[in-house]
C-alpha cells in the first residue's frame, strides 16, 4: 500500500486548460468556416480557397515555429505542443487578415508571433503582449504594401471611412457610404470585404455567447469594450450631428468585435481581477476610438490591445486587495477611467471635421520661409550653386542654374561629388517675379526628391518676387535636400535679379 | 456574484450517494484505542489519570485549563497503558493516551442530565462547558465560548450545509436524530437569548427538509432555510450572507448571530438528555479508493487503519488518504491516526496525475475565492517573496478551502502557494 501525499486539496474539477484552449479553437474555426464560405459564395473557388490557404499558412508557421523550437530545446515536441497551443494563435492572426495579404508576409508575420510574442517570454502563460496581434503588426506595419493586388476585392468599410476622417455628418453622403456595403444589416451580418474573421458581428456574437457561457471568456471584457465603444462614438457622434447609425458603424465595422472576443479576452495579456478585465477593456475602447479618431491608421482596435496589454501589470496592481472591501473603490476607479474617455473623446470628436474624399485635397501651407532658411540655416549655403546662362527674351529672362543635389555620387579625376540638379527658372525682370521653375536635369536620387518634379510643387514658387524670399518655401518631407537644393537655386536668382 | 466580485461559490460533484442511504456501520475498536491529548490546537493539558487505571466510557481523562476550559473523555472501557507520539490528523506527532479495551464498554456519567427547558441559560453555558462539546463542523472550537460571549444575537444558525464532497456524516446524524436536533437547537437559543433559530441545509436534501419540517411544525421558532448546493457553503460567512445577505468583519455576532453545526447541537442534546460526552462519532468514509463506502459509528480513538479494514480496505495500490474531506482535509502519509472528536469523515481516492500547464491568468480562483481574495495574485507575490504585496492582498484572510486549486484549469497547486505566502507573513511579523 502507498500512501501519495500531496497538499489539499486533493479533488479538481474536470475544466482544464486543455478544454478552454479547445473551446476557443472551436470558436475560431466556426468563424473561419464563415469566411470560408463566405469567399466562395460572394466572389468564387479561387478566393475561397485563398481563405483556406491564408489559414494553412498562418496556423502551418505558427505550429512549425514551436515544433522547431521545442526541438532545439531539448523537449518533448507533441506534449508540448498540447499545452502550448500554437494554433490559437495562427487562427487569429489569420483571420485578422483580409484575403489579399501576401503568404509570405503572412507566414513572417505568424513566426514573430510565435517566437518573439510568446516563447522568447518562456511560452504559454508567460508573454506580455498577446502574439497574434504582435504577428499582425508585424504584418500591418512591416509588409504594409504586401498584398495580391489581384485579389483585392475592394475598399473596406474602415479604410473608407477614414477617407471620409471618421465623420459623417451629410445624410446623403451617408446613405451612398451605407449602399456601397449592402446597408446596416449587411454590415451585421458580415457579407462584405474586411479581414476574414472581422466581418461577420452575427457570427462573432454567437460564438462570444457561447465562449461566455463555456466559461472560457469573461462576459464582461467584450461587453465592457463593446459598451464603452458605442458610449465614446455617441458622445462624437451626437456633438458633431452625425448620422444616427454612426455609434453603431464603430462597433460593426472593423476588428472590434472581433478583438473583443478573441483578444481582449486572451487570460495570458490580461488582468486577472473582474475590476482589472473592465478597466482594460474600458480603456482599449477609449484607446480605440482616439486612434480611429486621430491617429493615421484605418483601424485602432489592434493597437489599442497592444498598448493595453502593456498596462495590464498596472492595472492588475490598481485593482489588488481584498475584492470585497474594494468594491467602492473599484467602482470608482472603472468610473473614473471611462469619464476620462469620455471627456477626451468629446474633446476630440470637436476637432473632427467631415472630410470628403472624392474632393481635391488643398496644398497646405508652405512651412519654412525661404528668407528664414538663407538667413539661419548655413546648411543651405552648402548648396553652392551657380548661374550657368542667362537669356533675356522681352520682359523675361530664363537663367539656368546649376546646384547641388544630392544624387548619385559619380568620380570626377581627383574627388567625388554629387549629380548636379540644373534648373531652369524664367522670370520677369520688369515685375521682378519668378515665372516656373522647371528641372533640366535632377541630379538627386529617384524616388526621393521625386515629388520636387511635382508639376503642382514647383508651381508653389510661381510669383515669388524679391521681396517674396520671405515666403515660405515647402521643403517636402523625405525630400528635404532636393527642397533645400532648389530653395538655393531660387535664391541665386532672386539675388542676381536684385542686383 | 455581482459585476466587480466573482460568484466566490462553485457547485461541486458531491458523490453523496456513494454512501447518504447505505447502512450505517458500527466499527469497533480492537484491543486498543489511542485517544488524542490535543485540544483546539494545544496539548498542553492536564492529564486525570494514570497508567494501569481502570477507566469506562465517559471516564474524564484530559483537561485542557487555560484560556478555555475542554475535557476529554475515555471512549472505551478498560486500562490506561501509557502516553505515547503518534500521528494526528493535523499532520503532527502529538501524544496519545493509550488505552487497553476490555470490549465491556461499561458507562459512567462525567455529569448528570440536565433540563433544558428548566436551566438557565448559564447553567447551560456551564454545562456545555463541562460536557466538553467543541464545533464538529471541523475546527473543534468549544461551542461554550461563542455563547459566553453572546450579545444582541437575535438568530442562532444551525449549519447543516455539510458542503464538502463525498461527507454525508452530518445529514444521516440529522435524519437519525431529529429529536436531538431540534432540542439541542432550542437550548442554544435560550443560551444566547436570540429569537429564533434557523437550520440551513442544502435545497438539494429534499427528504431531510420534509422530514425536517413536519418535525418543526409544533416549533415556530426554528425554521429551515434552503441554501444552494455550492462550495464551501458550508463556511460560516458564506452561509451567514447567504442566509441573511449581511458581511460581518471578526465574528458572526457583530450582526447578532451564533453559528454551530448541527453535528454540534446534537451532541450536545446527547448531553443533555443522557449525560454523554462525545465519544462516539459519526463519520463518513467514502472515495473510490475504498472498497464500501459507508458512514459508521465509531469511537474516539480507533485507528483509521481498523475503520479501512472494516469497510473491506482499499481498492488500490496508490491512494490519496485524507483526514477529512477531499477540499480541506489533509493527506496523511499513512494510516496510523486515529479518529478524533472532530473526525467526520475520512476519504480515500485514486490520486489524479495532470500534465504541467502553465498558468494562463484566467483568475478563475480569484473570480471563486470565497473569502474575494486573489490566488493567483498571492502566488505570484509569494514566487517573489514581496511580504508587502501579499498583506496587501490579505493572504492571511485565506481559510484555504482549496477552491482555487479546485478550479485551477492548470491544474497547479494554487492553495499550497497560499499557504506559502501566509506562513512568509506569518515569519516577517515575528
Amino acid at each position: 500500500m502507498k500512501f501519495i501525499s500531496k497538499p489539499a486539496p486533493n479533488y479538481r474539477d474536470k475544466r482544464s486548460t486543455q478544454d478552454i484552449m479547445m473551446d476557443v479553437t472551436l470558436a475560431l474555426v466556426v468563424v473561419a468556416l464563415f469566411a470560408i464560405v463566405f469567399n466562395f459564395m460572394q466572389y468564387g473557388s479561387a478566393y475561397g480557397i485563398r481563405v483556406i490557404l491564408v489559414i494553412l499558412v498562418a496556423v502551418g508557421s505558427s505550429v512549425l515555429t514551436e515544433v522547431v523550437w521545442f526541438l532545439l530545446n531539448k523537449k518533448p515536441v507533441l506534449s508540448s505542443l498540447a499545452v502550448s497551443f500554437p494554433w490559437v494563435t495562427g487562427l487569429i492572426l489569420a483571420l485578422m487578415c483580409q484575403v489579399n495579404v501576401s503568404l509570405y508576409a503572412l507566414s513572417m508575420g505568424s513566426i514573430f508571433a510565435i517566437l518573439f510574442g510568446k516563447l522568447i517570454f518562456g511560452g504559454f502563460g508567460h508573454n506580455i503582449f498577446n502574439p497574434a496581434g504582435v504577428g499582425r503588426a508585424v504584418v500591418l506595419t512591416g509588409f504594409a504594401s504586401a498584398v495580391v493586388v489581384d485579389f483585392a476585392t475592394g475598399a473596406t468599410p474602415t479604410s473608407t471611412m477614414n477617407a471620409y476622417g471618421w465623420l459623417i455628418n451629410d445624410a446623403a453622403l451617408g446613405e451612398t457610404f451605407l449602399s456601397g456595403f449592402g446597408g446596416l444589416s449587411n454590415l451585421f451580418i458580415g457579407s462584405y470585404a474586411g479581414a476574414l474573421g472581422e466581418t461577420s458581428t452575427l457570427t462573432l456574437i454567437l460564438v462570444g455567447i457561447y465562449l461566455s457561457w463555456r466559461k472560457a471568456i469573461d462576459w464582461r471584457i467584450p461587453v465592457a469594450y463593446i459598451g464603452t465603444l458605442l458610449l465614446l462614438a455617441t458622445v462624437v457622434g451626437l456633438s458633431n450631428q452625425a448620422v444616427v447609425w454612426y455609434p453603431l458603424f464603430h462597433i460593426l465595422t472593423g476588428g472590434a468585435v472581433f478583438g473583443a472576443i478573441f483578444m481582449l479576452t486572451d487570460p495570458v495579456t490580461s488582468p486577472t481581477s473582474m475590476t482589472g478585465r473592465i478597466i482594460f477593456a474600458v480603456g482599449a475602447a477609449i484607446i480605440t476610438m482616439v486612434i480611429r479618431l486621430k491617429a493615421n491608421l484605418p483601424e485602432g482596435v489592434l493597437f489599442s490591445i497592444l498598448i493595453m496589454n502593456m498596462l495590464t501589470p498596472i492595472i492588475e496592481g490598481l485593482t489588488d486587495g481584498q475584492q470585497i472591501k474594494r468594491q467602492t473603490k473599484n467602482m470608482r476607479s472603472i468610473l473614473v477611467v471611462l469619464l476620462a474617455g469620455v471627456l477626451l473623446t468629446f474633446g476630440l470628436g470637436n476637432m473632427l471635421v467631415a472630410k470628403d474624399p472624392n474632393a481635391k485635397v488643398e496644398p497646405e501651407e508652405p512651412p519654412i520661409s525661404l528668407k528664414q532658411l538663407a538667413l539661419s540655416d548655413a546648411s543651405l549655403d552648402e548648396f553652392v550653386g551657380e548661374i550657368v546662362s542667362k537669356s533675356a527674351d522681352g520682359d523675361f529672362t530664363t537663367y539656368n542654374v546649376k546646384v547641388a543635389g544630392y544624387g548619385e555620387l559619380y568620380a570626377t579625376d581627383d574627388y567625388y561629388t554629387y549629380t548636379d540638379n540644373e534648373l531652369a527658372i524664367v522670370v520677369d525682370t520688369v515685375n521682378k517675379k519668378l515665372i516656373s521653375i522647371t528641372y533640366v536635369t535632377f541630379g538627386d536620387t529617384p524616388k526621393i526628391g521625386d515629388k520636387t518634379k511635382d508639376e503642382e510643387y514647383l508651381a508653389t514658387f510661381k510669383d515669388m518676387d524679391l521681396s517674396d524670399l520671405q515666403q515660405d518655401v515647402d521643403l517636402l518631407s523625405g525630400a528635404t535636400y532636393t527642397s533645400m537644393s532648389i530653395a538655393s537655386a531660387v535664391k541665386i536668382v532672386m539675388m542676381d535679379l536684385g542686383n | 456574484m455581482s459585476l466587480l466580485v466573482g460568484p466566490m461559490q462553485q457547485h461541486l460533484n458531491g458523490h453523496k450517494d456513494l454512501t447518504d442511504h447505505n447502512e450505517i456501520i458500527e466499527v469497533s475498536p480492537s484491543k486498543q484505542v489511542l485517544i488524542p491529548l490535543v485540544c483546539y490546537g494545544s496539548n498542553e493539558l492536564e492529564l486525570l489519570v494514570k497508567e494501569n487505571d481502570k477507566i469506562k466510557v465517559g471516564t474524564k481523562i484530559a483537561l485542557r485549563n487555560d484560556k478555555m476550559i475542554i475535557p476529554i473523555f475515555s471512549s472505551v472501557s478498560g486500562t490506561v497503558v501509557k502516553v505515547v507520539k503518534n500521528m494526528h490528523d493535523m499532520l503532527r506527532p502529538v501524544d496519545h493516551l493509550v488505552v487497553e479495551n476490555d470490549f465491556q464498554y461499561e458507562v459512567e456519567m462525567p455529569f448528570n442530565p440536565l433540563d433544558p427547558e428548566k436551566a438557565s441559560p448559564e447553567e447551560l453555558i456551564d454545562f456545555m462547558m463541562n460536557a466538553g462539546i467543541v464545533g464538529l463542523g471541523g475546527a473543534g472550537f468549544p461551542a461554550y465560548i461563542k455563547y459566553k460571549f453572546a450579545k444582541d444575537i437575535h438568530t442562532v444558525l444551525i449549519n447543516g450545509v455539510e458542503c464538502e464532497p463525498y461527507i454525508t456524516a452530518d445529514y444521516r446524524n440529522m435524519t437519525d436524530n431529529i429529536d436531538k436536533l431540534i432540542v439541542g437547537s432550542k437550548a442554544m437559543m435560550k443560551m444566547a437569548n436570540a429569537k429564533e433559530v434557523l437550520i440551513a441545509i442544502k435545497e438539494t436534501k429534499q427528504d431531510l427538509i420534509a422530514q425536517l419540517e413536519s418535525a418543526l411544525k409544533d416549533h415556530s421558532e426554528i425554521k429551515v432555510v434552503k441554501v444552494p448546493d455550492v462550495y464551501p457553503m458550508g463556511w460560516e460567512r458564506t452561509v451567514i450572507y447567504q442566509v441573511f445577505k449581511k458581511r460581518y468583519d471578526r465574528l458572526p455576532g457583530e450582526i447578532g448571530v451564533v453559528v454551530n453545526n448541527s453535528s454540534t447541537a446534537i451532541a450536545f442534546a446527547n448531553a443533555l438528555l443522557n449525560g454523554a460526552p462525545i465519544t462516539q462519532k459519526m463519520v463518513t468514509v467514502s472515495g473510490d479508493g475504498i472498497v464500501k463506502p459507508s458512514n459508521i459509528l465509531v469511537r474516539v480513538g480507533t485507528p483509521v487503519s481498523e475503520v479501512v479494514a472494516a469497510l473491506g480496505g482499499y481498492n488500490a495500490e496508490e491512494v490519496n488518504l485524507i483526514a477529512g474531506g477531499p477540499m480541506m482535509g489533509k493527506t496523511m502519509p499513512n494510516d496510523t491516526f486515529v479518529i478524533t472528536v472532530s473526525t467526520n469523515a475520512i476519504t480515500v481516492l485514486r490520486p489524479q496525475k495532470f500534465p504541467d500547464v502553465a498558468c494562463l491568468r484566467c483568475g478563475r480562483c480569484s473570480d471563486t475565492c470565497p473569502a474575494g481574495l486573489q490566488p493567483v495574485r498571492i502566488n505570484e507575490f509569494e514566487k517573489a517573496r514581496d511580504v508587502d504585496s501579499l498583506v496587501k492582498l490579505s493572504a492571511l484572510d485565506c481559510i484555504e478551502c482549496g477552491m482555487c486549486t479546485y478550479v485551477c484549469p492548470s491544474r497547479l497547486e494554487v492553495t499550497e502557494g497560499v499557504r506559502r505566502a501566509k506562513r512568509l507573513i506569518m515569519a516577517k511579523k515575528k
